[in-house]
């Protein structure tokens, strides 16, 4: 016969007070046995899955060997229950279980997400206490020393002092089967002459990792007032409605199965049943002839006094588990020996109705009730009548009442045309997870809602690989360029279309221009009334435009501002409804934004961009701005679905370009290259445009500012400008453009020349060590500081490492904005200092808020923004505007 | 033993749980001139409750002596063991580095 790896002497048990302290000799003992155990869990740790298997199989192997002796011990022992019962329960907790939980991997990596780069790792808990029940003593300890093994845990059990002959000889069982197949000496022990003290004490052991106490809420309560992770399930108080479209005979034989199951002491079997008006004299009916003894209102008084204490409105624990014939001759209630339940009806549920508690023995009470809505609100009284969180079930044929009655009810379990009982345990008349442990939820005071099985004594780890996100490079379906390209217009698959601008481009022949090229029997209307800073009120006049005159193309013929007007036409024609305001919605991904704009349909308006400027890239950016006069701010959009459709870059039509303008527009698409090459959203793609914009930029702006006329110089930088869209359109800005969008608005400063005086001093607190990093999974290095030098090599501007390339770079800046007779300091724009100073809180809050900021290579703090802005305002070093 | 290894005491090989391991670390930890024992745990794949237990033992006796225990070579999961088993404080790792 095999020994206990520890056991307690009856000595100490004998000189344990009665006090609930204990003994230095019973503490050293409780500390003995749970040193055993702890040796054992770091032993099992070591095991692999193959060895665990085993261990478990074998376990199970005993324990149905031992069904039918564990069930008469158990039942010889507590005076509880049927044999019979107890043994198909010991059957559950052993074959049932096994066959849920065999395949499942409990050590090493036990799950993969290849599409998510994400591996769970099983680790044990360590030294788990089993509290065990008196109601179900031999099966929830085979279940819970199965569930130990599978997930390498040590167990201490404590079973419930009435029931603790058989639940140890269980213990005893299981563990002698798995030490046989390999498991660790000590990994199942259990406490002999246990007494509640003996329970307290390791609950509030150190070297207890977790406390599973199954049983009534006072052992729940202590588990979870003992400090310690804990898993606890407690009471249940089952309702159970029989709606009118029930198969009523399947009904009541489930009902009577569930209830009279080991005399109603599974703790999910049913306590009241609500049954439909219609059908409840019917119901009566069976229930009597299947043998259920319907009580007399008299009778039903006397089971109220006698079954239920008055006090505590909790049945009373010389009833539980006692067959319906005992419980009748008890209290003095005559009923025929075949009686299998005591029936008793209600006039209601809740504290007023004794009877409508949990009575874990086969009293059930039923109640008539009209119609679903009523049934799940009795429903409800039930189960906050000692039950929540634990299980309700429903007989019903219509599965949108199931389905209310589902969401309706704080109940673990909805058990659907079942026995609940039986139902709950899992794996019988259904799919749930066997088990027995049921997680009630908070609304029960559980960690868990959920059947208990190996998940939860487990810490499973979660390993996670770094997963890039996917870029993407977008771009009009058709790019025109070099001189003549507005030649293009007259292929055009149009009849119709509307021509978008501003009077002044209108009046300076711009339109004409466009007309002349279209086929003659294109119909063509003007919409002129685009001015600088868009805004809403002008899209709306433009939008009715289009509903007037419903064209098939719009053509946008313009800077920036028409550019974007057109854009934002064309969205809010296709989507009247949409919320203007909501489409400003910050955000940090646009993967994951919050706010989505609609698909465009298959038949929108076609979009054809024609810029007059060479800078904002507008004609092939998902961008646009919109100023909302309401508020006296400027909303930017953002999505592609805003992307025209065709750009034609024709440098016919910025030869008139002032010299002012074509700098300040120039510095604009140089800025948006440089930012575009350094962006935490650069790609291979947007590299190579960037770079190739920017050497043109350089190369021939210069030229551009100084004689207008040269076609080749504007073509140049006409397609540069293009390109420098192209790459931030795709990889976005960075810090340059936050600041620059709130210093040219609280200033009045055009937007390329804002740009133009912060690009040096951005591009040297690019090139520094980042006192933070921006945090994006495709950046695996910082290189903003070599990129820039990359591209100052690329143009043999001298320096021999990085440091001196990219100061190579920031001198040509100077050089160029010199050239082009820009300013090189915000000095220089003519703002006081104090002004400046007093503005600054509100730059930096506004560039916080501006999206650009969020693709900068290095994340920008409060005190560096205020450092770049403070140097953008005394101009180059040794040098005073 | 091998008190050649680590220069400062004997090197004790740990094969299994036995009286006899624990007997030599005893007289490895009494002998005056011991400043430090190692145990050497190369060879070992796996430790069982017993093993486990006279590891604990060991440490106790260290400690008792007042004199550091040493483990060396454990691979992860031995040591991991060990962690689990709250021997840890009982002993310092030999660092190769």
């Amino acid at each position: 016969m095999l020994e206990a790896p520890v056991t307690l002497a009856a000595s100490a048990v004998r000189s344990q007070e009665r006090t609930g302290t204990l003994s230095e000799e019973r503490q050293s003992q409780l500390d003995a046995l749970v040193t055993r155990a702890r040796l054992a869990a770091a032993a099992f740790y070591q095991f692999s899955q193959e060895q665990v298997d085993r261990c478990v199989r074998a376990m199970v192997i005993k324990g149905l060997e031992a069904a039918q002796q564990l069930a008469a011990l158990a039942v010889a022992e507590t005076k509880l229950g049927v044999v019979e019962d107890k043994a198909i329960k010991n059957m559950v907790a052993t074959e049932f279980v096994y066959y849920s939980i065999k395949d499942e991997r409990t050590v090493g990596i036990i799950r993969e997400y290849p599409e998510r780069n994400l591996k769970e790792i099983a680790e044990p808990i360590g030294v788990v206490l089993g509290v065990t029940p008196i109601t179900n003593p031999t099966s929830t300890v085979l279940f819970k020393s199965l569930l130990m093994a599978k997930t390498r845990n040590a167990v201490i059990f404590c079973p419930h002092p009435l029931a603790q002959r058989c639940s140890n000889e269980a213990a005893r069982i299981m563990y002698a089967a798995a030490l046989e197949a390999g498991a660790p000496e000590g990994f199942i022990c259990w406490v002999d002459d246990i007494k509640l003290a003996d329970t307290q004490y390791l609950m509030r052991h150190p070297d207890v990792a977790l406390i599973d106490a199954t049983g009534g809420p006072g052992v729940v309560r202590a588990a979870y007032s003992s400090g310690k992770p804990a898993l606890g399930v407690g009471a249940g108080n089952v309702p159970c409605y029989i709606h009118r479209s029930a198969d009523l005979h399947m009904a009541v034989v489930d009902i009577l199965t569930s209830k009279t199951f080991d005399n109603g002491t599974i703790c999910a079997s049913e306590q009241t049943v609500l049954v439909d008006r219609p059908v409840y004299d019917r119901v009566i009916q069976i229930f009597a002839d299947l043998g259920a003894h319907v009580c007399s209102p008299d009778e039903v008084a006397i089971l109220e006094r006698s079954v239920v204490d008055p006090e505590s409105g909790t049945m009373r624990p010389t009833a539980v588990g006692q067959h319906a014939t005992a419980i009748a001759r008890a209290v003095g209630i005559d009923v025929p020996p075949s009686t299998k339940l005591l029936l008793a009806p209600l006039t209601g549920v809740g504290r007023q109705h004794p009877l409508s508690c949990e009575k874990l023995f086969p009293v059930l009470g039923i109640l008539p009730i009209d119609g679903a809505e009523e049934a799940i609100n009795a429903a409800m009284d039930v189960l906050y009548f000692g039950g929540v969180g634990h299980t309700a079930s429903i007989f019903c044929e219509e599965q949108a009442v199931i389905d209310r009655y589902g969401e309706a009810l704080n109940a673990g379990r909805i058990i659907v045309n079942c026995p609940s009982s039986v139902g709950a345990l899992g794996g019988v008349y259904n799919d749930l997870t066997p088990t027995f442990s049921f997680g009630c939820g908070t609304g029960g005071g559980n960690s868990t809602i959920e059947n208990v099985s190996v998940r939860h004594y487990l810490n499973i780890k979660h390993m996670a690989k770094r997963t890039p996100v996917p870029q993407w490079f977008r771009a009009p379906n058709q790019i025109y360029y070099n001189l003549h390209a507005l030649e293009n217009v007259r292929a055009l698959d149009t009849r119709n279309v509307l021509i978008v601008t501003s009077q002044d481009l209108d009046h300076l022949g711009f339109v004409e221009q466009v007309r002349t090229h279209l086929p003659p029997h294109v119909i063509c209307h003007v919409f002129n009334e685009v001015e600088i800073e868009p805004t809403y009120a002008v899209i709306a006049r433009g939008v009715e435009a289009i509903q007037h005159h419903r064209p098939d193309h719009l053509i946008a013929v313009g800077g920036g501002s028409v550019l974007d007007a057109a854009k934002a036409m064309r969205l809010f024609y296709a989507h009247p409804d949409l919320d203007f305001h909501s489409l400003e919605t910050t955000f940090l991904d646009p993967r994951k934004r919050v706010i989505q704009y609609p698909k465009p349909a298959r038949d929108q308006l076609t979009l054809v961009a024609i810029p007059t400027t060479s800078g904002t890239g507008s004609e092939v950016t998902p961008f646009a701005v919109i100023t909302d006069s309401e508020r006296g701010r400027k909303v930017p959009l953002y999505d592609h679905s805003l992307t025209p459709d065709v750009a034609i870059i024709d440098p016919e039509l910025v030869r008139g370009l002032p010299p002012g303008v074509t700098a300040d527009t120039g510095l604009d698409a140089l800025t948006h290259a440089l930012e575009a090459l350094v962006s935490i959203f650069a790609s291979e793609y947007t590299d190579a445009l960037a770079m190739q914009a920017a050497r043109v930029v350089f190369e021939e702006l210069p030229r551009a500012c100084r004689d207008g006329r040269d076609l080749d110089a504007r073509a140049k930088m006409h397609n540069a400008a293009c390109m420098a869209g192209l790459a931030f359109a795709n990889a976005f800005v960075g810090v340059n453009h936050a600041l620059a969008h709130s210093l040219g608005s609280m200033f009045k400063v055009a937007h390329g020349r804002a740009n133009a005086v912060l690009l040096p001093y951005v591009v040297r607190y690019n090139a520094a060590v980042p006192s933070k990093f921006m945090p994006f999974p495709n950046v695996k290095a910082y290189v903003a500081h070599r990129k820039y030098a990359q591209f100052a090599a690329s143009m043999n501007w001298g320096g021999t490492d990085v440091p001196s390339q990219v100061e190579a770079l920031i001198a040509k800046i100077f050089e160029l904005l010199h050239a082009c007779t820009l300013p090189t300091s915000i000095a220089a724009l003519g703002i006081s200092r104090a002004d400046f100073e007093a503005a600054i809180p509100e730059i930096i809050r506004a560039a916080y808020d501006d999206i650009s900021i969020r693709s900068n290579p290095r994340m920008p703090l409060i005190t560096e923004l205020e450092a770049v802005l403070r140097e953008a305002y005394d101009g180059p070093r040794g040098e005073k505007e | 033993m091998d008190p050649s290894r680590n220069g400062n005491g004997p090197h004790l090989r740990f094969e299994s749980a036995s009286d006899l391991f624990l007997q030599q670390l005893r007289a490895a930890l009494q002998a005056p001139a011991t400043a430090v024992v190692t145990i050497d745990m190369t060879e070992v794949a796996q430790v069982d409750t017993a093993a486990l237990a006279v590891l604990a033992a060991a440490g106790e006796a260290a400690a008792a002596a007042g004199k550091p225990l040493y483990l060396e070579g454990a691979r992860p999961s031995v040591y991991k063991a060990i962690q689990i088993a709250k021997l840890g404080a009982g002993f310092r790792r030999v660092h190769h580095g």
